[in-house]
């Protein structure tokens, strides 16, 4: 005889046997259940949930169908094998429940009531009333010859899928862990992104993956079935990788959490990658700057010695006298010290600017006059400069630091065109209102357009390759002095070969 | 007379180099480029020639090698630079010895004297 009454506030109380090897599941049922009012004993498997129904003769039976040492099946084949307890209503309630043939075999075991997990609550509720409303089918007296046979099928392919599942995410936990490894040899940032594409596109069966940044968008973008992850360290997001699924396949919650995973590691290893990259080519940049500057504070240091010992040498009486070559001997010494000087110059400048320190002298500066002075100076010299400067332009600036930034402009432009070819150095008024411009035109071989985007870079010589240039300096303290005076340099390069800089500066 | 050959970019040093040797009584040519300085040694033999390694148009390595295609006999190179490892400058380019900069006036004579008689 079964247990039935009335709660308190008059409702109908029922007792139900609740058999479901997950304690989460139980746990559900036990409190949805017994919060409408149900008495509910739970069993952790067939064989428990038999002695509950022999026990307390439960109007209801809610059973799991997958559960260890005796399964739905055989829990109802065995209820439905004893007299006593044959008629009691069973509802399966699984997420393994929804092939067609289980069902088939479910309702020839008087198993009409089905719930596939994860049901609403109110869908729970009204099945159990309903079945509990229900007239109890009384199950057929034999259960059919075959139900053995088709019962452990369908448990064994369930099993055999879920041995697959096992596999195939323990295949793609060994890809992972495989790509970790390999990703944590790896130093070159964008071959680090590389791999991250091709073990993304393993691990979810993917038809293509990419890397999507800020700056490359790829055609693929639109694609709605495409699956996104973000590149994510803590502190920084890099971009996106990005997989598009083959054919008609769509991807899963598992392949996203793949993705995410692989994801994760590969940002991580990304941004090491990159500050261990920028960090080796700021040291290559130092070694090669200390043996260029080493190189070329050398060369002048040998001349000063070397005369200075060759007139010493003539003054002993050891070497004859040379009149003429004494005399260019001494001038050499001049132009020699001098070069070291701006050598030396050049390098407290930079560690001016990097330190932050570089200051500014300044005084009203007449522009025109300054540019003119160092184009007279140069054509004394005997190179063909033109100029070509308004009257009288004046300006705030530090007079000492614009005849820098003028003087090695038009030395650079002297340095690598052709003796000879014309310079033509320019004062006038910047299209922009409150700047004005000037400009230094050379017709020499101008700059390599592969180069022009580094030419004021500090260290960069353009012209490196054929050993014609000093230590990449110039034109970098020089943007730096005009940009300490709110202006810039800019370089152009005219379809008829040269270049033209030109700096702008503020009124 | 033993005939040296200086090739070095640097009008400078270039100039000290020739003056320095030719008061030893050495007979000097002077090459501003690896490039003239092939041209010297075509037009005549010379027994020892000192060589710069960073210069515009043809550099030491480049005028090493081509100079070696030429029909021999070849003067023995000395390396004269102004890099780190000079030593390995020289063994870059096969030369029978290299002087670093920068020098002095006496290291120049006495390395010259030991590679021409």
């Amino acid at each position: 005889m079964s247990w039935r009454g009335t709660s308190l506030d008059g409702r109908i109380v029922s007792t139900i046997v609740v058999a479901d090897d997950s304690p989460t599941g139980r746990d559900l049922l036990l409190s949805l259940l017994g919060y409408a009012g149900h008495r509910v004993l739970a069993a952790e498997d067939g064989a428990g949930a038999l002695d509950l129904v022999h026990t307390w003769h439960p109007d209801l039976v809610i059973a799991d169908v997958l559960m260890p040492t005796m399964d739905g099946f055989e829990f109802v084949r065995q209820l439905r094998d004893d007299p006593a307890i044959a008629a009691t209503p069973v509802i399966f309630y699984t997420a393994e429940f929804h092939e067609y043939e289980a069902r088939a075999l479910a309702q020839r075991c008087g198993v009409l009531h089905l719930l596939t997990k994860p049901t609403e609550p109110d869908v729970l509720l009204a099945t159990v009333a309903s079945a509990l409303g229900r007239p109890t089918v009384v199950p057929a007296p034999e259960l059919p010859p075959d139900f053995q046979e088709r019962h452990l099928r369908l448990v064994s392919d369930r099993l055999v899928l879920s041995a697959h599942e096992v596999e195939d995410a323990s295949e793609r936990l060994a890809a992972l862990v495989d790509f970790g490894i390999r990703l944590f040899r790896e130093t070159n940032p964008d071959r680090v992104l590389e791999m991250a594409c091709t073990t993304a596109r393993e691990l979810t069966r993917a038809a293509s993956a990419f890397i999507e940044t800020e700056h490359e968008q790829s055609q693929h973008v639109d694609r709605a079935d495409a699956m996104r992850v973000s590149l994510s360290s803590p502190s920084q997001t890099y971009g996106s990788i990005v997989v598009t699924p083959s054919g008609n396949a769509k991807f899963t919650a598992e392949d996203e959490r793949f993705l995410t995973m692989l994801a994760t590691q590969t940002a991580l290893r990304y941004e090491n990658a990159l500050k261990a990259h920028e960090l080796a080519q700021a040291v290559r940049a130092r070694d090669e700057f200390l043996s260029i500057a080493a190189h070329e504070l050398k060369t002048p240091i040998t001349s000063l010695v070397g005369y200075a010992q060759l007139l010493g040498a003539v003054a002993n009486g050891r070497a004859p006298s040379d009149p003429e070559r004494e005399g260019r001997a001494l001038q050499r010494l001049e132009q020699q010290a001098l070069k070291l000087s701006r050598l030396v110059t050049q390098l407290m400048d930079v560690s001016s600017l990097q330190a932050g320190k570089l200051h500014l002298n300044v005084s009203d500066v007449n522009l025109s006059a300054l540019v003119r002075l160092v184009a007279t100076n140069l054509r004394d010299e005997g190179y063909n400069v033109a100029d070509d400067a308004i009257q009288n332009i004046h300006l705030r600036a530090d007079a000492v630091r614009l005849e820098q930034i003028v003087s090695n402009l038009v030395q650079n432009a002297v340095r690598y065109t052709p003796r000879g070819t014309l310079i033509e150095v320019g004062v006038g008024f910047s299209s922009s209102a409150g700047f004005v411009e000037i400009s230094v035109r050379d017709h020499g071989p101008g700059i390599p357009p592969a180069k022009r985007a580094h030419i004021f870079d500090r260290f960069y010589q353009a012209h490196a390759d054929n050993h014609a240039s000093g230590m990449g300096l110039g034109l970098y303290i020089s943007q730096q002095i005009a940009r300490l005076h709110g202006g810039r340099i800019t370089a152009e390069f005219p379809e008829d070969g040269g270049s033209r800089f030109v700096v702008t500066l503020p009124v | 007379m033993s005939s040296v050959l200086v090739v070095e970019d640097d009008d400078s040093l270039r100039e000290m180099m020739a003056w320095i040797l030719s008061n030893e009584g050495y007979s000097v040519e002077t090459a501003a480029d690896g490039a003239i300085a092939l041209q010297v040694l075509q037009r005549q033999k010379m027994d020892l020639v000192l060589l710069d390694m960073r210069m515009p148009v043809l550099d030491g390595w480049g005028f090493a090698r081509a100079y070696r295609e030429l029909p021999g006999p070849h003067a023995p190179i000395v390396v004269v630079t102004a890099a780190r490892d000079a030593a390995s400058r020289s063994q870059e380019v096969d030369a029978a010895g290299y002087l670093a900069k920068p020098f002095e006036l006496e290291d120049l004579t006495k390395l010259v004297g030991q590679h021409v008689s």
